[in-house]
């Protein structure tokens, strides 16, 4: 294989800026595909070049793969990285790049396909020997068969599509109630259609209290396959994370070993070749159940660049480019913790409904051990159109306390004006007792939500604030006090 | 010069700032601070409540103070009571007292159709006399006060019926 020249980024936001970075650094070409709603973003400024596309909408714009394989001609790419989301995991885009002589930077289409089916993938994690989660092998076809199916495995039980993804597309059934058995059936599948265009559904037991640890691993075109340790995903809201650590304070060696050794063996099923994440649950006692393989870099590869040294984008293209890993098990050292925070533009106080605004202020900590993964800078606009992740905060300390105390430092600091966040909140959530314990599971957020509300502030805090504002108002500034013009409607005075 | 300050999600506090060449002192509820706040290098503003000090950072847009101290995001709106009821007026359709003072006349009944710049009353404070015009064709919905009656400023006296689109 010959040296990759030109990278074409088919995304936008913090991971086409993170993408860009490696590429320069290993001295190629990076170029970028862009909407117009895109058009003044970070990722485009510092790309090499970029070509507008444009679809539907923003999002199906980046969802095109005539768009993609346009740009890869209009630019001269001979490789694409998809990033994470849009096309990344989608086999179809992976061959039809091929059959354009583009090398995409991620595992080959078969492995994609195979992993991108949620029973297909199960079936292949149980002939490697992974442990999956007891369930009923295969599409469930009605509501009647779904009950039964929920009763031979013992409730509770989750009924989710099989192409889902994202929190999308899933229910808890609790009780044995043909009637709601039936209502969560049929949504299921509607879901299932509306947001994959397929309607399959499956059932499996439902984990209750679970964690979500994931094991990263990488594998090159020959063979070599390493796992680089967990990634604790717990603190979840709405199905998505949004606090990640690595390694999860739950897991020990042994655990570590057992669950790594299971994702490796997997991913030499499917002969895999690039950067891929194998997700499980974790019940109380340390069983862990299968969930899926993510065929693509995830959002929170930085904990794990951070304790292993590792630059996971710039092994995917070397990977890409035929080399060989050059490492083995044993020479994968774990070193301190991380903790990654996602910054969104969202309002924990209602709900994380999706904030939009100007960034009147973006202004960041400068701290040892803290890295900044930005989609965007002062004076963006941030819109409705796209995911409402504006960055990612990123820390590095040699224990997990010294990681959180840091974190709380940095979301102290991260000073973000003119677009809600969920900075404070999350700051909150690091500040918890049941967090600085380890006992994160995916409930967390909600069994902790009285906790983690709002604040009210001290007068003393009230006071401050209001003493800003009131002192750098402009009007205020001026010495004299302009009488306020009394109402228009105020006719002629007459003396007495 | 009272102000209501509106901090978002926080709620309302009666504010008041004197300042002197070098000296401002804050009433917030009618708790009294010194204060002074100056400009960084950096960007930030540091904030001395009496002689406590405080890094905050504040950009100024448009009715907004955005505000970040203690590690979280604050959004303050100031509101003047009189420029807000004379804003009010020409909005929300009402005739509200630029100042106390006692209803001398009025001019229209509840039902009637007025036009701009028409007086609706007249009102009298400090011993002088004022007309107060209709803002803009309508029909008066409600008198909220009858002759000779005292009112406080910003008492909404008289409002028209909302417009019909």
């Amino acid at each position: 294989m010959t040296s990759i020249n030109t990278v074409l980024i088919a995304n936008r936001g913090e991971i086409a800026a993170r993408i860009i970075r490696t590429c320069h650094r290993l001295g190629k070409r990076a170029v970028i595909v862009y909407h117009d709603a895109d058009r003044d973003s970070l990722p485009v400024q510092l790309a090499d070049a970029a070509f507008r596309i444009d679809g539907p909408t923003p999002v199906a714009a980046y969802l095109s793969i005539d768009n993609i394989l346009a740009a890869c001609a209009a630019l001269g790419a001979d490789a694409v990285h998809p990033g994470f989301g849009f096309l990344s995991e989608n086999a179809e885009f992976a061959r039809r790049l091929e059959a354009a002589g583009v090398r995409f930077i991620g595992p080959g289409a078969d492995a994609i396909a195979a992993m991108g089916d949620k029973i297909e993938s199960k079936r292949l994690a149980q002939k490697a020997g992974v442990n999956t989660i007891p369930g009923f092998d295969g599409e469930i076809v009605d509501a009647d068969q779904a009950y039964e199916v929920a009763r031979e495995i013992g409730l509770p039980v989750i009924i989710k599509a099989s192409a889902g993804g994202g929190g999308k597309g899933m229910r808890v059934i609790h009780y044995a109630d043909k009637g709601a058995c039936r209502a969560a059936f049929e949504r299921t599948r509607a879901e299932a259609l509306a947001a994959f265009g397929d309607a399959r559904v499956f059932i499996e037991k439902y984990i209750e209290r679970p964690r979500h640890i994931e094991i990263q691993i990488l594998a090159d075109q020959h063979g070599n396959v390493v796992h680089l340790g967990e990634r604790e995903c717990s603190i979840q809201r709405r199905h998505q994370k949004i606090i990640e650590e690595a390694p999860s304070s739950f897991v020990d060696g042994r655990l570590r070993q057992e669950m790594g050794s299971q994702a490796v063996a997997l991913a030499e099923a499917v002969g895999y070749a690039s950067a891929g994440t194998v997700e499980f649950v974790v019940d109380a006692k340390g069983g862990f159940y299968f969930l899926e393989m993510n065929t693509r870099i995830q959002v929170e590869h930085p904990v794990t660049e951070m304790i292993t040294g590792l630059d996971l984008v710039a092994e995917q293209i070397r990977v890409a480019e035929g080399e060989a890993l050059g490492y083995g098990q044993d020479d994968i050292k774990l070193n301190g913790h991380a903790i990654e925070c996602r910054l969104c533009a969202e309002d924990s106080a209602r709900d994380f409904m999706p904030a939009t605004g100007r960034l009147e202020c973006f202004d960041s900590p400068e701290m040892d051990g803290f890295r900044l993964d930005s989609g965007v800078r002062e004076g963006d606009t941030i819109g409705s159109s796209f995911d409402s992740m504006l960055a990612k905060l990123i820390v590095h300390g040699t224990t997990r306390e010294e990681a959180i105390a840091k974190m709380r430092a940095v979301l102290e600091e991260m000073a973000v004006l003119g677009v809600t966040t969920n900075a404070t909140y999350l700051g909150r959530v690091l500040a918890h007792d049941a967090f600085a314990a380890g006992d994160t599971t995916t409930s967390f957020l909600e069994e902790h939500k009285a906790a983690l509300e709002d604040l009210v502030p001290t007068p003393e805090q009230l006071a401050v604030v209001l003493s800003a504002a009131l002192l750098t108002n402009r009007t205020l500034a001026d010495a004299r006090f302009t009488p306020p013009a009394i109402c228009a409607a105020m006719g002629a005075w007459s003396n007495q | 010069m009272s102000l209501t300050a509106e901090v978002a999600g926080v709620g309302n506090s009666e504010v008041e700032l004197v300042r002197d060449a070098s000296v401002a002192r804050i009433q917030i509820d009618g708790v009294p601070y010194r204060v002074a706040s100056s400009l960084q290098t950096d960007g930030s503003h540091e904030v001395v409540l009496d002689d406590r000090k405080y890094s905050v950072r504040v950009v100024q847009r448009g009715d907004k103070a955005l505000v970040h101290a203690f590690g979280r995001a604050w959004t303050v709106v100031l509101h003047d009571p009189v420029r807000d009821a004379s804003a009010a007026a020409d909005a929300s359709d009402a005739c509200i007292a630029p100042m106390p003072g006692t209803v001398v006349e009025l001019r229209v009944a509840a039902g009637d159709a007025v036009a701009a710049g028409q007086v609706l009353m007249v009102i009298e404070s400090m011993k002088m006399q004022m007309n107060l015009e209709a803002a803009r064709d309508g029909v008066v919905a409600e008198i909220n006060c009858a002759r000779g009656e005292v009112f406080d400023r910003d008492a909404v006296l008289i409002r028209l019926a909302p417009k019909e689109d």
